[in-house]
């Protein structure tokens, strides 16, 4: 009888402190959406800075560095979580390996974003630009990509290796077309919810991918033209770092508008980025499984 | 304690498909088999059997090269006229023509036709409609194919633990292989599953050379024409399994067969 009501009540106080997450999360997002609703317009978001409130730009910005972030990041990813969690099993350059990326997994994005700044930015003398702000968010990434990576392959059987060994296969091509399969629903969670991180981070970006949006021309495909949409070179300014310098810097009576009208679509696209990562997976799961 | 230096090893003057010449194992300093020099008659069953870690896995794994990253290999092992324990060997091919069967079954999670052709389609290349012929025939050899009603889409992991290991050992056999090395392939099944994969051995023998591992006594003196018994990692006695269980020549073996340790 004792042991029975303990029971129940832990399990009440569980859900109780479990709701009362859930709501503080929803009260906080609902607030912010709320605040910045009324912001929110087709022209907000067709429209670049230089001619009012829009954020046309900084949008792009945002995507295009998250497309570039995770074409870097992706390979090297995946080449480290294959070598850390099958070829290098249990050697001792993984356990040292597996330190290094949890320290880099810890490193505040601003001290990223300074180390880009002398290295890229001032260094190599790529500038404020796209390159230098996709090169500084791959390593803000790798770490933490890397590790669902190899989380999402150490969930596959060993049982699948030794299969494919004994039939005669290599063990390269068992990891291509039979462990990697099964671990992609996996990996695409993995990478869909590193992309939220990447697509909300500003402190790595305010040295390197720059402060400034110059207004774009969608039209032009020469990546060479300084107004080009695809011109890797040029500053870049990111919906995150919009926040942050409209805040910082106070301009006008619209600055808080602007701000927290970002706000919303940053916290709108993230959560699209986590149910997106969930659907896809549990597809992939079911397509694969059955 | 035994005294290990008496051994005794009756091989049959048969055909050979495989055999060993003074083969050791040693996993960094210590080692797992002393020389053990042995012959295994074609198209026969012969049941390895001992105590745990005795070396019977050690040995067996050596037969396809699946120990070579975890341990040494010295010695000889002779298939089809040739040393197969030479790093210049091409052990993905050897693989094909000497399968191996493991304790617990380990389908990949996909469909039964991507089982059965995965590793064919690795070595050669095969028309659609000849692949479909052996994998049927295979499946045919292992009693799945009317019970999967032809079916080969089905993911293998929805099948039962018995039919998974049929489904394995059918894999195995895409290839035509010479060989089958089996480490306690029904130790994780039922009665009834076990029952049925024994039934599969003793039909598959008459083209296929078998060596098993197994723990269960009856099932040795069931399906295998002969036996080999290891002890810490030496071959103690090899005979004919009816010469071997009936009267054994080694007080150890004797000791063994009636339960004395184990
Ligand atoms: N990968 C390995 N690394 C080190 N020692 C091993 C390994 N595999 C087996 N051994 C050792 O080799 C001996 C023989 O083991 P094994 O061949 O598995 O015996 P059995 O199959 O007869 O039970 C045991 O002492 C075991 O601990
Ligand atoms: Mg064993």
């Amino acid at each position: 009888m004792n042991r029975y009501r303990t029971d129940k009540f832990a399990r009440g106080l569980i859900y109780t402190i479990v709701g009362a997450i859930i709501a503080l999360i929803a009260i906080f997002i609902g607030y912010l959406l709320v605040q910045g609703w009324s912001t929110i317009s087709w022209s907000f978001l067709t429209t670049a800075s230089d001619d009012g409130l829009g954020i046309r730009d900084q949008l792009f910005n945002s995507l295009y560095l998250l497309i570039l972030t995770l074409l870097l990041s992706f390979p090297i990813a995946l080449g480290s979580a294959i070598a850390l969690t099958i070829y290098g099993k249990k050697s001792r350059f993984a356990a040292i390996a597996e330190m290094a990326i949890q320290a880099l997994s810890s490193l505040p994005s601003i001290i990223i974003g300074l180390f880009g700044f002398l290295l890229l930015v001032l260094k190599f003398k790529i500038g404020f630009s796209v390159l230098s702000g996709a090169i500084a968010l791959t390593f803000f990434n790798l770490p933490i990509l890397t590790q669902s990576i190899s989380l999402a392959i150490a969930t596959v059987p060993e049982a699948r290796m030794t299969a494919g060994v004994s039939l005669g296969v290599s063990k390269w091509h068992t990891i291509t077309k039979v462990i990697l399969p099964e671990a992609m629903p996996g990996m695409i969670s993995g990478i869909v919810l590193s992309a939220g991180r990447v697509f909300g981070e500003a402190a790595a970006l305010i040295y390197t991918a720059g402060q400034s949006a110059p207004k774009l021309d969608y039209f032009n495909w020469n990546i060479f033209d300084a107004n080009s949409f695809l011109n890797p070179l040029r500053p870049a300014e990111t919906l995150a770092v919009h926040i942050w310098k409209v805040n910082t810097e106070g301009l006008g009576a619209n600055a808080e508008a602007i701000s927290k009208g970002t706000i919303v679509i940053l916290i709108l696209t993230i959560l699209a980025f986590n149910l997106l990562a969930r659907q896809l997976s549990r597809r992939l799961q079911r397509k694969i499984y059955h | 304690m035994y005294d290990t230096a008496e051994t005794y090893l009756n091989f049959p003057d048969l055909t050979n498909a495989l055999t060993t010449k003074d083969l050791t194992v040693k996993y960094d300093d210590t080692l797992a088999l002393h020389p053990c020099s042995a012959v295994f008659p074609k198209n026969r069953i012969t049941a390895l059997i001992g105590p745990s870690g005795s070396g019977k896995s050690t040995f067996l794994r050596c037969l396809n090269r699946m120990n070579d990253e975890v341990a040494t290999i010295g010695g000889q092992i002779v298939f089809d006229d040739t040393n197969i324990n030479d790093r210049k060997l091409n052990v993905y091919q050897l693989r094909q023509q000497i399968g191996m069967l493991f304790q617990q079954p380990n389908p990949f999670a996909r469909s039964i036709r991507f089982n059965l052709s995965f590793g064919l389609l690795e070595h050669q290349k095969i028309s659609n409609q000849d692949l479909q012929q052996r994998m049927k025939q295979v499946l045919s050899m292992v009693d799945l194919w009317n019970e999967l009603d032809g079916d080969l889409e089905r993911n293998a992991l929805q099948l039962s633990g018995g039919q998974q290991q049929r489904l394995c050992l059918a894999r195995t056999l895409m290839s035509m292989p010479q060989v089958l090395l089996l480490d306690e392939p029904a130790s994780a099944l039922d009665p009834i599953s076990t029952a049925k994969i024994e039934a599969n051995l003793l039909e598959l023998k008459q083209n296929y050379t078998i060596i098993i591992v197994t723990h269960n006594l009856e099932q040795a003196a069931r399906i295998s024409d002969y036996t080999a018994f290891f002890y810490d990692g030496q071959l103690m006695e090899f005979d004919a399994t009816a010469q071997l269980f009936i009267k054994p020549h080694l007080a150890m073996t004797d000791d063994y067969l009636s339960g004395n340790f184990g």
